[in-house]
């Protein structure tokens, strides 16, 4: 499991230099990407697809805000590069395989991976940013508290 | 000095045109025209879809001025991304002239790729070994996944061609030499493929495009959810014309 995570980690930042990220920017994209993973990797048995997935962006999402936040970086690159070891590609084209080789069962098998896995991180990204919010709403209310 | 609105839809069309063409998602370039919109008192209409931004500002007595540009689209760039944002952080804080930023503007719109071609081939083979591995894939077939996607991402990106062309060529190729090397090393050429196809396969497309789904952007979403399908099937396609040549030759 640890390999995996680290070639997870390794992934993300080839992935980084291919879609141009600044050179700042990739060790801890890369970072974000394995952490990803190995929180993939803990839940994927217990939880399922979909739920994991969901769970890993979700963190992914949390993280990237707070890093783009204390750093004064772009969002988009942290996130991008985060769910690259979660994104369907994999499933994606078993399933246009099955399909062209009219192997519907698989195929269907294969679309609902992808779809399920697409949502999740759909999902899990868009909870992040309102969990993001609230978190940063209850910072700034407690340092008020502080304040008086 | 207040700017005139035909320089003002002159930056914006530097700002959109430059955002989608990198790789932006239609959100992005929405809130960034309309911040810029804002600053100079106008109200501002954005529609953005992958190759197309339409744009019109209003001013506060109704007339309108509008604008739609054809954009050609190209690879992800977050180098360009990044420089954007900065640039607009920058002239919405007051920290630079729109004169300045519409240079500049310019300028990174003429900017060559980041890395040079062969790093980033490197970096395709070794993204691609490392997926082969992540996918279950042993050592010795991540290192095939690695060893043949590089030069083909060199050799792809070499190729000035369309987009479905590329793509059928990088599945054949691929799926030609991972056959090729499953055979004569007894390897599993399935782990070496999903591999070296990652580079190619719209992954990050297909969840942008659910993304700009769930924000309704429905023209945006549903356009890179075709482009995305389109890729897999010209993948795909490539793959299955390989394993069909290969089924002749092994």
């Amino acid at each position: 499991m640890i390999l995996r995570v680290l070639a997870s980690l390794i992934a993300g930042a080839g992935f980084a230099i291919i879609f141009s990220v600044p050179a700042g920017i990739i060790p801890l994209a890369s970072c974000v990407a394995a952490l990803g993973w190995l929180v993939y990797e803990f839940t994927s048995g217990l939880l399922g697809l979909a739920l994991s997935v969901f769970l890993s962006s979700l963190i992914i999402g949390i993280l990237s805000r707070l890093i783009a936040t204390l750093k004064h970086w772009p969002l988009q690159p942290l996130i991008v590069v985060g769910i690259v070891p979660l994104v369907p590609g994999s499933s994606a084209f078993y399933a246009m395989q099955s399909f062209m080789s009219e192997d519907l069962f698989r195929a269907f098998e294969y679309s609902y991976r992808t779809f399920s896995s697409a949502s999740g991180i759909v999902i899990g990204l868009v909870a992040s940013s309102t969990v993001f919010n609230i978190i940063e709403k209850i910072i700034e209310l407690s340092n008020k508290n502080n304040n008086i | 000095m207040a700017m005139r609105p035909e320089d003002v839809l002159f930056m914006m069309i530097l700002f959109g045109r430059g955002i989608v063409s990198s790789g932006g998602s239609a959100t992005d370039v929405e809130v960034a025209l309309e911040s810029i919109g804002k600053k100079n008192g106008f109200k501002t209409e954005v529609a953005s879809t992958p190759t197309v931004i339409h744009i019109s500002l209003i001013e506060p007595d109704g007339r309108s001025w509008s604008r739609i540009e054809r954009i050609k689209v190209e690879r992800p760039d977050f180098y360009r991304i990044t420089a954007y944002r900065n640039l607009l952080r920058e002239y919405l804080d007051d920290e630079t002239s729109w004169v300045d930023i519409v240079e500049s503007l310019k300028l990174l719109e003429s900017t060559r790729e980041r890395y040079p071609l062969l790093l980033r081939s490197i970096c395709s083979g070794i993204a691609a070994m490392a997926f082969s591995y992540v996918f279950g894939g042993n050592l010795l077939e991540s290192v095939f996944s690695g060893v043949i996607t590089a030069p083909i991402f060199l050799l792809l990106s070499l190729i000035p061609s369309n987009r479905m062309l590329i793509d059928f060529l990088a599945g054949f190729m691929t799926t030609i030499l991972a056959v090729l090397c499953g055979y004569f090393f007894d390897l599993n050429s399935s782990k070496i493929i999903v591999g070296s196809i990652m580079p190619y396969v719209p992954g990050i497309l297909i969840t942008n495009s659910i993304l700009e789904l769930a924000n309704r952007n429905l023209v945006s979403g549903s356009s890179k959810f075709t482009e995305a399908i389109l890729i897999l099937v010209s993948l795909v396609f490539g793959a299955s014309s390989a394993f069909f040549v290969a089924g002749g030759l092994v």
